[in-house]
């Protein structure tokens, strides 16, 4: 398998796989070899479903061999954050509380990138049921920037934004509740998209807030990232939350060229915190913007500075609720119990043990805020607030906190 | 903002059903007390006419009442070993209780 192919955008591998010119197996192998001798440098993915990915890959050549029509991801290698529930195939949520937890159903995201073809190759490392912006937050593995392995990857999706730099899959799913799949794609180099709220059904994806939380692509290019995006986006009757809203034609949109775009740059994301190297960068994009034929124009978001303390009450508060499911009965870390100890103590030394300690100080946080009588002074606040957005980073990846991995 | 009592942060672990080492206790009662004092900088933003965001806004759809298959009671019990006739088994829920 040679690199053309390997490093080739989506629609050229594609379309080589649909003129028989290339085979899924091969680039299925061509990526599972990359991954056996580059991954262990890298830490990106925390399982490689080689079996699954290889029965995949013959699947799709078996079905063009018989000239049956292939869906428009057919033969690409995707890998998945572990925070995406997969039929058949360990999903963790990088944590100790679901390690080994085998899913008994696919997410509507992950069943539609099966529907259009895609190979799944594995499972990618993240923060803590995505709690984190550097992936030092899983505990079941590190994960560093493949630009340099002394700094962090990013996070959460820091797994999906270093293999996608790595060149480990041909494009990865992520998810982003406060800057989980933009902010590691810039560490690493990448595109990362978070979709509107609503585009792409949460069915299947590891909640942390709910009304935050969103699945979307990271890839070597937009068009990239486009095509997976149409694949997996669109309503969704297991979540009541997927909008009805068409999918518009997301490929197709970028061969159209940027004249008749606005574009506005918010002046509280240029301020005296961001770095110079990525203020330069902020200005050539808009510089190439506006010669493309686009016009960028300076707008405010006055309420900047406010977006992290409101989402620091958001975020936690659904998470404490949310991550009530884990009590060790029904799945996930069970404790050992002492003779005579009952329920309670069940649910508390199943979660004190599974759970790592930002995620236990989110929970803790979350309680507190949505405890009678603070709701409104918190929470409710909070939601009144979050009428701003937020940029991904404001300074470089910073160096990692430890400098080997594993 | 003071670290939060040690009363407060046992209190609060017993609500969030969580078993804390005393390490754990004593990092969270400062951890929170600084993130308090970080988001009490809503305060001071004024959001008398402004209508809580909880999501895009979209409906809320109702799916047709009919039946559809469910999860197979296998698949259902298969994440855990703790289970009896098709179960889940748990403690005693009441102390002092034979199960």
């Amino acid at each position: 398998m040679t690199d053309a192919a390997l490093d080739a955008d989506l629609d050229t591998q594609a379309r080589w796989i649909a003129a028989g010119e290339l085979s899924a197996a091969a680039l299925t192998e061509g990526y599972l070899a990359r991954i056996a001798a580059r991954d262990g440098a890298v830490g990106a993915y925390l399982a490689v479903d080689e079996p699954g990915a290889r029965a995949a890959a013959g699947a799709i050549d078996a079905a063009r061999a018989r000239g049956e029509p292939l869906g428009p991801l057919a033969g690409i290698p995707l890998g998945l954050k572990d925070l995406l529930v997969t039929r058949g195939l360990a999903t963790t949520a990088a944590s100790r509380m679901l390690a080994g937890w085998v899913p008994p159903y696919d997410g509507t995201a992950v069943a539609r990138l099966r529907t259009a073809g895609a190979i799944v190759l594995g499972k990618l490392n993240c923060d803590e049921f995505g709690m984190g912006s550097t992936t030092e937050h899983s505990a079941l593995g590190t994960t560093v920037n493949p630009w340099d392995p002394g700094h962090v990857p990013g996070g959460s999706s820091g797994g999906s934004a270093a293999a996608v730099a790595a060149g480990l899959c041909s494009a990865a799913l992520g998810t982003d509740t406060g800057g989980s799949i933009r902010q590691p794609a810039a560490h690493c180099g990448v595109v990362g998209l978070k979709p509107t709220y609503g585009r792409v059904s949460r069915y299947g994806v590891v909640a942390f807030a709910s009304s935050l939380d969103q699945v979307g692509p990271l890839g070597r290019s937009v068009a990239d990232c486009a095509r997976v995006l149409e694949a997996i986006a669109g309503a969704d009757p297991c979540d009541a939350t997927s909008s009805p809203r068409p999918v518009p034609a997301l490929v197709a949109a970028c061969a159209q060229p940027a004249t008749g775009l606005r574009i506005g740059l918010p002046r509280e994301y240029l301020d005296a915190e961001l770095a110079p190297a990525l203020r330069e960068g902020v200005e050539r994009a808009a510089a190439a913007l506006r010669d493309a034929g686009a016009t960028v124009t300076e707008v405010s978001l006055p309420h900047t500075r406010h977006a992290v303390a409101a989402y620091y009450l958001i975020a936690p508060a659904e998470a404490a609720s949310n991550l009530a499911r884990y009590d060790g009965v029904r799945f996930g870390h069970r404790a050992t119990l002492p003779p005579g100890a009952g329920l309670a103590e069940l649910y508390a030394r199943s979660r004190g043990e599974g759970f790592g300690a930002e995620v236990k100080r989110r929970i803790m946080l979350g309680t507190y805020v949505l405890r009678a009588g603070y709701y409104d002074a918190f929470y409710q606040r909070a939601q009144r607030c979050a009428r701003a957005s937020a940029p991904t980073s404001t300074r470089p990846s910073p160096r990692s906190t430890c400098c080997s991995r594993r | 903002m003071a670290a939060l009592s040690a009363d407060e942060v046992a209190t609060l672990a017993r609500l969030a059903r969580l078993a804390l080492t005393d390490d754990e206790a004593a990092a969270l009662r400062v951890d929170l007390a600084a993130i308090l004092d970080h988001v009490a900088a809503l305060a001071e933003v004024d959001v008398d006419e402004v209508a809580p965001m909880t999501h895009g806004g979209a409906a809320q759809p109702l799916r047709a009442d009919l039946p559809a298959p469910s999860l197979p009671v296998e698949a259902a019990l298969a994440g855990t070993s703790a289970v009896e006739d098709d179960q889940f088994v748990v403690p005693a829920a009441i102390s002092g209780v034979e199960p």
